[in-house]
């Protein structure tokens, strides 16, 4: 014998001293306590790892996200985002290398996403050089798309590495959010093999 | 409406794969131990999400570690294992005091890739070097990338290369993972002096935290 559950969405309680088991319209089942809090028995209660590393050099160009190396934030949960890479320039061309975090929240939304983001940019061959640094405030409202970036000048062949780290709320109870890794560079890649973005989502 | 239900509620085990009708979830305890719910579909999930799926370690010097060479050692404790499948996310710092103030210290982290694996280990890592004892003090910054073949391995390492009477501090950040389905992965944190013959010491509390998962 199984318990077949009428799908429903009602967001009423359950009585005190009992936890309620429902079916919810998008397939999954939860389990609501009294005091009005709702798990999915489907997912990991616990934290979860999101990692994505590169198996191929990206070659960027204009600012854009790095294909697939991006962290998606469920609603209602939290998530401690780093970004870590290396690029190349192969030129001796002066030339902008850039990279960052963008935020995009989903459309209708019921909260904002909001967070803080902090970068560094080394972006001489030498390992002694001088970084750039900088930090800066995520509040993305529904639909909105937020970018955070460090931008430096190169003017010889060279390496140069950089990390992006974030910490991040996102507020609502009906969207998702993603959290992509952005790089731009002229010429050579702009995130070699190995590049990485990962979140821990609890 | 829900229903009340005075005492838990038993379900038999089985592997029956017939479907609710429309508008339905059904929820079934199946002979394995798990709880899975299936929609009218067919789909099922498994609701007793696997325990364990995330571990954390904890890695800290109890007492201090000199290095006079400038040969790399791995740190004590300073030793993770990646499964196949996984993926390590590794945060820490290193504390070093130095004989001379000439003497300058280097960071590391080598990946080593199992013997025999199918899949290259992959990831980064970012470390940022204060050789100064001065809160205020300009720091260095490098990162690097790893793709370690089968039977490898590769160091990232950054070297401050001076030094000042005081602590000199390190902190670091690292994201690898291990592809592969045959062999572990290992990450170690390592360090070194800048000059033969004039050692570093790691302090007491230097430390580090692994989360695997």
């Amino acid at each position: 014998m199984s318990i077949d559950i009428a799908q429903t969405d009602a967001t009423t309680n359950p009585a005190a001293g009992f936890g309620r088991l429902k079916a919810r319209t998008n397939g999954s089942v939860t389990a609501r306590d009294p005091a009005g809090v709702e798990r999915d028995l489907g997912q990991p209660q616990g934290p979860v790892i999101s990692a994505v590393v590169l198996s191929t050099d990206f070659t960027s160009g204009p600012l854009v996200p790095v294909t697939g190396l991006t962290v998606t934030i469920p609603a209602g949960k939290s998530a401690s985002v780093m970004f870590i890479g290396r690029g190349t320039a192969a030129s001796g061309l002066a030339e902008n290398r850039t990279v960052g975090l963008r935020v995009i929240h989903g459309a209708g939304a019921n909260g904002n996403v909001s967070g803080s983001v902090f970068g560094v940019l080394n972006i001489a061959s030498a390992a002694a050089a001088t970084a750039l640094e900088d930090g800066d405030v995520i509040n993305a409202a529904a639909g909105a798309t937020v970018d955070f970036v460090i931008t430096g000048s190169v003017a010889a062949a060279q390496q140069y590495g950089y990390l992006c780290s974030a910490v991040l709320k996102n507020n609502s109870t009906n969207a998702s959010a993603t959290v992509s890794a952005l790089v731009a560079g002229n010429t050579g890649p702009s995130a070699v093999i190995g590049s990485a973005i990962h979140g821990v989502i609890i | 409406m829900a229903q009340l239900f005075g005492n838990p509620i038993d379900l038999p085990q089985t592997n029956a794969t017939s479907n609710p009708p429309t508008g339905y979830t059904r929820v079934q305890a199946k002979t394995d131990g798990t709880i899975v719910s299936r929609s009218s579909a067919g789909v099922e999930t498994v609701l007793t999400p696997s325990a364990g799926a995330v571990t954390q370690t904890v890695a800290a010097l109890a007492a201090t570690q000199a290095n006079t060479t400038v040969t790399p050692a791995v740190l004590t404790g300073h030793t993770f294992t990646i499964p196949p499948g996984k993926t390590l996310l590794l945060t820490g710092q290193v504390v070093c005091t130095a004989a001379a103030t000439t003497t300058g210290f280097a960071v590391g982290i080598r990946v080593a890739q199992g013997a025999g694996a199918n899949a290259n280990a992959r990831g980064s890592w970012f470390t940022t070097v204060a050789q100064s004892s001065a809160a205020a003090a300009s720091a260095l910054h490098d990162g690097d990338v790893f793709n370690v073949a089968a039977g490898a391995n590769a160091l990232g390492e950054l070297l401050g290369a001076n030094s000042v009477a005081g602590n000199n501090g390190s902190g670091y950040q690292a994201v690898i993972t291990n592809p592969s389905t045959n062999a572990n992965t290992t990450v170690t944190v390592e360090f070194r002096s800048e000059v033969a013959g004039s050692a570093v010491t790691a302090q007491i509390g230097t430390s580090a935290s692994a989360v695997i998962g």
